[in-house]
């Protein structure tokens, strides 16, 4: 429960974001990522960043979880503004960086927090299956997506149940001086590699049990229809590709 | 002849077979060890499903077969909501959406959980998680339920609705098999095994086991408080058989 | 030591969509050593009172007094002090286990405390006596016990120690008969000859009525009443609450019922006694 501001948890809320199909979603998150690496246009980006925000608040996850990032990456933003005024490069274009990458982290918050991990194995299988023809081994890729995906927030669950654990019997990890810190970090890396491996191998098997086999036919129960807010969305990232291109003169 | 079932043998001490369907406690000392070779985690022992011989070519068909429940993984859940944690079984095997709705619905009613269904499985009580893990047990309808300790972490008033659930799949033809510490749910169910050191002790109904008071006190198992007021009561000589409601069991002391 | 909760109320992820209230302006007060339980179904929140005296966690309002120290949000001051005299056994004990034999689990009870022991010679082998096993156990993997072992070394690994406060999450669950009366007999003998207090959070109402002396019932999120023993020979309370009655009171019960007088009697045997004396 205190592990909800993570990369990778899912927040069980009903809100807009929520119920887009999880195809059309990663759909845009690649649109995103691909426009803004492409150009450097400031009203493209300014756009982009305006649209995000407007996703942030239609999620109903609280804002606070969002700006928490925002906060824990305050320095990396700082160092950018000073190298970039260091090598001369313009005002505007350092506004563009700068928003580039804040929209591109939010946007992945966004994407993480309101889809869960099934859905987005769903959504990746899908969306490669059209290149099935190069044989690839997209099973295997997909299972190991799920894993990384799943892996981060039982990471987070295990430290704090065995900082827990430690504190009642007498090593409180908050109420320590520094050096004993450091030996409490190194102390519990075996022990939290030893039981996330264990907490894998259940859920492995928690799955197996639950006939979950790669090679047949799984049917989704999630309901995956295209509905009102999922046109509106993708018309609002398809603007983006068309400007861009109108702006590059191709078309 | 009847098929049987299920026949488990580990070795010349150690084997017991299913003919019909029923619920089976298993008692004793030895319960991981019996639960790790059902499991088929050493590939030890032998397995017999409907007669054929479980290995690693049809495992897959084992599992569809036999459905395990475990304390373990009573935190563990592998969907994000209580709903797709339910239909995940139902998912591999291929059924149709619509289909999985409706068996969600009508399930979750029997068993007092619809306004659960789309929460968190984590944020719930031990409870409702050993409700969900039952539920989603048997909904792909095995032949063949093995529970282990969790009818313990059960509230008094879902164990009493949980006993009928497990009576009402028994005349549907399933068995389930409960291996527990807590020798009053062996009334539960019809047959009761006792096991010590990988041996077995006794198989047979479960009131003749509960006639050997002296082994089963020996072996820390202990008898049920209504068997053992009964059993007091005769040797008084202040009633002449047992009885199971108290009502009774009053006005003959009485009499 | 005294405890003392004063109007406590945990609600966790405040203003969020996901927000849940576990206590609720709970207030009691125990002063004298003796075992005490709380009896509720599951969510009602015993865990967290548990946790609330460990320190584990902080209470959103109110006050919780351990002794001489206060948790109310605010940091304490030699927080270990306070570990030191109240232990708190796990319900699920895997999660307690963090160190690859059982006899380092147990000793590291007893490493981090600064404070000196007063029985520096009490070892890890004395503790396992204590709770019923061998000295076989010593240099098993304690992840992979069975449910039963775990327990008792979950329960071990708090008494070497030496708490004043001992707090028991759940400890029926997985127990044989002969385990039950072994830690009914173990818990009189801390109480009675080494003077400590013991917390019993529970909803096994017939473990609970040999042992306790003095019982919280709990629903919901709140204290809903609490007494001794007579208040477990109300049913109407229990059943209210969803907890099951006791099996010798509802014996005594009927057959006060159909107009027979009986006394009120905890064991087994002193029942038969009584009933035989009153039928002949």
């Amino acid at each position: 429960m205190q592990s909800r501001t993570l990369f990778g948890s899912y927040y069980p809320v009903v809100s807009i974001v929520h119920k887009l199909n999880p195809i059309i979603k990663l759909i845009n998150f690649l649109i995103c990522i691909i426009t803004l690496i492409l150009t450097n246009n400031l009203y493209i980006n300014i756009f982009m960043f305006i649209l995000t925000i407007i996703m942030m608040f239609l999620s109903y996850v609280p804002i606070r979880f969002y700006f928490k990032t925002f906060y824990f990456l305050r320095y990396i933003y700082l160092i950018i503004v000073f190298v970039c005024y260091y090598l001369n490069i313009n005002l505007t274009d350092t506004l563009v960086y700068i928003l580039k990458l804040i929209t591109i982290i939010e946007y992945l918050k966004i994407f993480s927090y309101t889809t869960s991990p099934s859905e987005t194995i769903y959504a990746i299988e899908k969306t490669l299956s059209p290149f099935n023809f190069l044989y690839l081994p997209l099973n295997k890729i997909a299972i190991k997506i799920n894993n990384i995906l799943r892996y981060i927030p039982n990471l987070e669950t295990s430290k704090q149940k065995i900082l827990k654990s430690l504190s009642s019997r007498g090593l409180d990890y908050y109420h320590t001086n520094i050096i004993k810190k450091i030996y409490i970090t190194l102390k519990i890396r075996k022990n939290l590699f030893l039981v996330n491996k264990d907490k894998n191998k259940e859920i492995y098997l928690c799955s197996k049990y639950r006939l979950y086999n790669a090679k047949k036919y799984r049917t989704n129960y999630r309901t995956n229809k295209i509905g009102f807010y999922d046109i509106v969305f993708i018309t609002f990232h398809l603007l983006i590709i068309i400007s861009y291109i109108k702006i590059r003169g191709i078309l | 002849m009847k098929k049987s079932i299920l026949k488990y043998r580990y070795n010349e001490d150690l084997e017991f077979n299913v003919e019909k369907p029923q619920i089976i406690t298993i008692l004793g000392n030895s319960n991981n060890r019996i639960l790790n070779n059902l499991l088929w985690n050493n590939k030890k022992g032998n397995i017999f499903v409907d007669e054929i011989e479980v290995n690693d070519a049809n495992f897959y068909k084992y599992h569809q077969d036999v459905s395990f429940i475990l304390y373990k993984q009573l935190n563990i859940f592998i969907g994000e909501t209580v709903s797709d944690e339910i239909a995940f079984g139902l998912e591999s095997l291929g059924i149709s959406r619509n289909d999985i709705h409706e068996i969600i619905t009508r399930e979750a009613r029997i068993f007092n959980l619809t306004d659960k269904l789309e929460k968190d499985p984590n944020s719930l009580g031990s409870n409702d998680k050993a409700l969900v893990k039952i539920l989603s047990a048997m909904i792909i309808n095995p032949k063949i339920i093995v529970l282990e300790n969790i009818l313990s972490e059960l509230d008094y008033e879902d164990y009493e609705k949980i006993k009928k659930i497990f009576n009402e799949y028994i005349k549907k033809g399933g068995t389930i098999i409960n291996i527990t510490n807590n020798v009053e749910e062996a009334l539960i169910g019809s047959r009761t095994i006792v096991v010590c050191d990988m041996k077995v002790v006794c198989d047979d109904k479960t009131a003749k086991v509960m006639t050997e008071e002296k082994l089963l006190k020996r072996l820390g198992i202990g008898l049920p408080f209504i068997i053992e007021l009964n059993k007091y009561l005769i040797d008084y000589a202040l009633i002449d058989k047992y009885y199971m409601d108290y009502g009774k069991m009053v006005k003959e002391i009485w009499k | 030591m005294e405890i003392k909760f004063d109007r406590v109320s945990l609600v966790i992820n405040p203003y969020t969509p996901l927000e849940k209230t576990i206590l609720n302006s709970v207030s009691f007060e125990i002063k004298e050593t003796g075992i005490y339980s709380f009896l509720g179904k599951s969510n009602s929140g015993k865990t967290a009172i548990g946790e609330l005296i460990n320190a584990l966690i902080s209470p959103t309002n109110g006050k919780v007094y351990i002794g001489k120290f206060i948790n109310d949000g605010r940091k304490i001051r030699k927080i270990n002090r306070l570990r030191l005299s109240a232990g708190y056994v796990f319900k699920n004990p895997y999660d307690m286990f963090i160190e690859s034999t059982v006899r380092k689990e147990i000793e590291c009870g007893m490493k981090y405390f600064k404070y000196k022991l007063k029985d520096k010679n009490f070892r890890a082998k004395d503790a396992l006596k204590l709770v019923g096993l061998d000295e076989t156990f010593l240099n098993m993997n304690p992840r992979k016990l069975n449910l039963r072992d775990a327990k008792k070394v979950a329960i071990a690994c708090i008494l070497i120690f030496n708490p004043e406060i001992i707090i028991l999450d759940e400890p029926t669950i997985g127990l044989n008969n002969k385990d039950k009366t072994d830690l009914e007999r173990l818990l009189k003998l801390l109480k009675n000859r080494y003077g400590k207090t013991i917390i019993i959070l529970s909803k096994d109402t017939n473990f609970c009525f040999k042992t306790s002396d003095y019982f919280y019932l709990m629903e919901k999120t709140r204290i809903i009443t609490h007494g001794d023993k007579t208040l477990l020979k109300d049913e109407e309370i229990l059943k209210a609450i969803g907890l099951e009655v006791p099996h010798i009171v509802k014996f005594s019960n009927e057959v006060r019922r159909q107009g027979h007088k009986l006394h009120d009697y905890i064991n087994i045997l002193d029942l038969i006694k009584g009933v035989y004396r009153d039928a002949k």
